[in-house]
């Protein structure tokens, strides 16, 4: 099946809702019909505001959680269906970066055995090999030697940042997904720790889901954005696309947030009003509509669907061609 | 600037930090405010640019203090204060609100009440009268439903409802300086432009001084009038906002600026800085940032980078720049 056309990743209509208990039947609706594809050596984009699922969205493609309903195909194979041993040799090719690199390693492990456990998980070879692995790893995440004999707390967190890519990368892994991989660093390591993904996605040739809420950090990185709203994708495009033709309010929204210092805070402020509602009971309709300046009577009542409106580009709104908002 | 007689809103006067009476975190500050205008604090974890904050109305945990200099509010001297006229001048005068709103609210107590607090203690206002009070300013910062949400408790709150509730409470005693601390950075996005724009309203309705501190140079350009640069505990550059934006002076604000995401188009690398932030704890002798400055003089002349702290050169664009390069 897996030929080089067809996507590495295809998510088909995934729901997620994690019941509240005590609640009499009421849930937070994570995740609510999502489907999308990844390219090899894509780099996809994942926006969203806290809450709206974009974690859980991820969780489910690299099959950490099950779902609900639906299917993740990764590679031609059906995730799901997958039996342990196969699952345990799947998981060798999908890997997990995380926002705080201080929480992703073991305080008390010397960051040489951090870096050593999951080579030794995965039998990569004898002691040697696995030393010369890693310190040909940490030549590429632009780490020096010397530090790997040090704990966590003995380094700054865009040294063990580099480290937690550096790891993640060991066991060379097609599909690699980093959420949040820059928010807990400073403007100046922001900086560097982009830069060294954007380098090392094109020496490995990896497909990423870049996670953030920050759209201005995903735009040197990404080929494409999918946006999300309470447990849905609203709109899905090149990144050039969604920064200078976005079509759905949220986006455009989301848009002017990052870009305060040009658009100024009253401009900013009059495309979205209100907060993001809770996902245990979203508004009816489009979930967007009570924060919307374009919602009419439709929107209140008939989800939109996710139409294809160029080609790669598909937004779910009632009012894509209105460009007043 | 300052003609005599109008006494500024905030000045700070060479002030040091310290922990204990060994490690400065804090050395050299000067920061003026006039009344009615934003200066946002710039710079990254570490800079110093929180406890300078809190030095402003005395709230430095132990073991940190200050240990030179002098803090003045509205012309009253903060440093070395009496207890009450400290109390007086922090209940008339200043107001602060924090990055975490939902963590600095009482988990116990309903939100009017805390709103009303000050009213209660500064002003010896009944509690109804308190109450009430709370409830008009709980309607003036944007709260939907302000009298019933009066009665609510912070958990019963968003992140923005939370912080609506912060600002409502540091103007409740009608202050001529706000300090935000960070004040949207636990925001979603599109919630920070709408309380940004309810600080820049207040701000006009009341003639506030605000001292913004921030990491985030987009809201800068949005809000300040000045910018002050903070890197490893010391002002580095200083200046309208229009011109540090568009023409920094000092190497770091340049690279602070180069690599923040603003103006960058797609593809290519992100400039950065080379190097970490150093800690407090660490002595770096000369200009602090010469280890990962990119000017070439860094380099050339290392005696002077390298060896001695640069003075403050007032340059031809009104900033004030401590650099080595920086010429008059």
């Amino acid at each position: 099946m897996s030929s080089a056309a067809s996507p590495l990743v295809e998510a088909r209509d995934l729901v997620k809702h994690f019941p509240l208990r005590g609640s009499g039947g009421l849930a937070v609706r994570s995740v609510d019909g999502v489907t999308l594809e990844i390219g090899r050596a894509e780099v996809l984009g994942l926006v969203g505001e806290s809450g709206c699922g974009k974690s859980t969205l991820a969780r489910l493609i690299i099959n950490q959680i099950r779902p609900d309903r639906g299917e993740v195909i990764m590679d031609g194979r059906d995730l799901l269906a997958m039996k342990p041993g196969e699952l345990r040799r799947f998981r060798r090719t999908v890997q997990l970066i995380f926002q705080d690199p201080v929480a992703a390693l073991d305080p008390r492990m010397r960051l040489i055995d951090s870096l050593m456990a999951p080579l030794a998980a995965h039998d990569a070879g004898t002691r040697e090999e696995c030393l010369e692995m890693i310190h040909a790893m940490l030549g590429e995440v632009g780490i020096d030697a010397g530090i790997v004999e040090r704990y966590p707390g003995q380094c700054s967190g865009g040294q063990l940042q580099r480290i937690v890519i550096a790891r993640a990368l060991l066991l060379r892994p097609q599909f690699v997904v980093c959420d949040e991989p820059t928010s807990s660093l400073d403007a100046s390591i922001r900086a560097q720790i982009l830069n060294l993904l954007n380098d090392l996605r094109r020496r490995f040739d990896l497909s990423l889901l870049m996670i953030s809420h920050d759209l201005r950090a995903l735009r040197h990185i990404c080929d494409r954005v999918a946006v999300m709203y309470l447990g849905r994708i609203v709109e899905m495009a090149p990144v050039e696309q969604i920064f200078h033709a976005p079509r759905h309010p949220y986006t455009k929204a989301l848009n002017a947030a990052s870009l305060l210092d040009e658009i100024g805070l009253d401009a900013a402020g009059r495309l979205v009003q209100g907060e993001p509602p809770s996902p245990v009971r979203p508004p009816p309709g489009c979930h967007f509509h009570p924060r919307c300046p374009l919602a009419d009577e439709k929107c209140r009542h008939h989800v939109p669907a996710l139409e294809k409106i160029a080609e790669n580009h598909e937004v779910s709104c009632h009012h894509w061609r209105r460009s007043d908002s | 600037m300052i003609s005599p007689g109008d006494t500024p809103c905030l000045k700070v006067e060479n002030l040091d930090i310290s922990i204990g009476d060994a490690v400065a975190v804090a050395r050299g500050i000067n920061l003026e405010i006039r009344r009615g205008e934003t200066v946002a604090l710039v710079g990254e974890s570490g800079s110093g640019k929180t406890v300078t904050a809190l030095s402003l109305i005395d709230l430095l945990p132990p073991p940190l203090k200050v240990t030179r200099g002098s803090v003045s509010i509205c012309g009253q001297k903060i440093t070395r204060a009496a207890p009450d006229a400290l109390n007086r001048i922090r209940g008339n005068r200043v107001g602060m609100i924090f990055q975490q709103p939902s963590s600095m609210l009482d988990p116990s107590c309903r939100v009017g009440r805390q709103v009303g607090e000050a009213l209660r203690l500064h002003r010896r206002a009944s509690r109804g009268e308190a109450f009430e009070r709370a409830v008009e300013l709980l309607r003036e910062v944007g709260i939907p439903e302000a009298d019933r949400r009066a009665r609510s408790f912070a958990h019963q709150l968003s992140g923005g409802m939370a912080q609506r509730v912060m600002i409502a409470a540091a103007l409740s005693s009608d202050p001529d300086l706000l300090i935000a601390d960070e004040p949207t950075t636990a925001l979603d996005v599109t919630v920070q432009a709408q309380i940004l724009g309810l600080l820049e309203k207040e701000k006009k309705q009341r003639t506030l001084s605000i001292l913004l501190i921030t990491h985030d140079l987009s809201i800068v350009s949005a809000m300040a009038d000045r910018v002050v640069v903070m890197y490893a505990g010391g002002i580095v550059e200083e200046g309208p906002v229009a011109t540090i934006m568009r023409a920094p002076q000092h190497p770091y604000t340049k690279a602070l600026i180069d690599c923040s995401l603003m103006r960058t188009a797609g593809g290519g690398d992100l400039e950065s800085i080379p190097g970490t932030i150093p800690p407090p704890t660490r002595s770096i002798p000369g200009c602090r940032f010469h280890p990962r400055c990119p000017h070439a003089l860094a380099r050339r002349q290392e005696s002077a980078c390298a060896r001695e702290e640069p003075a403050a050169t007032r340059t031809a664009a009104g900033h004030l720049v401590h650099c080595w390069a920086a010429e008059p």
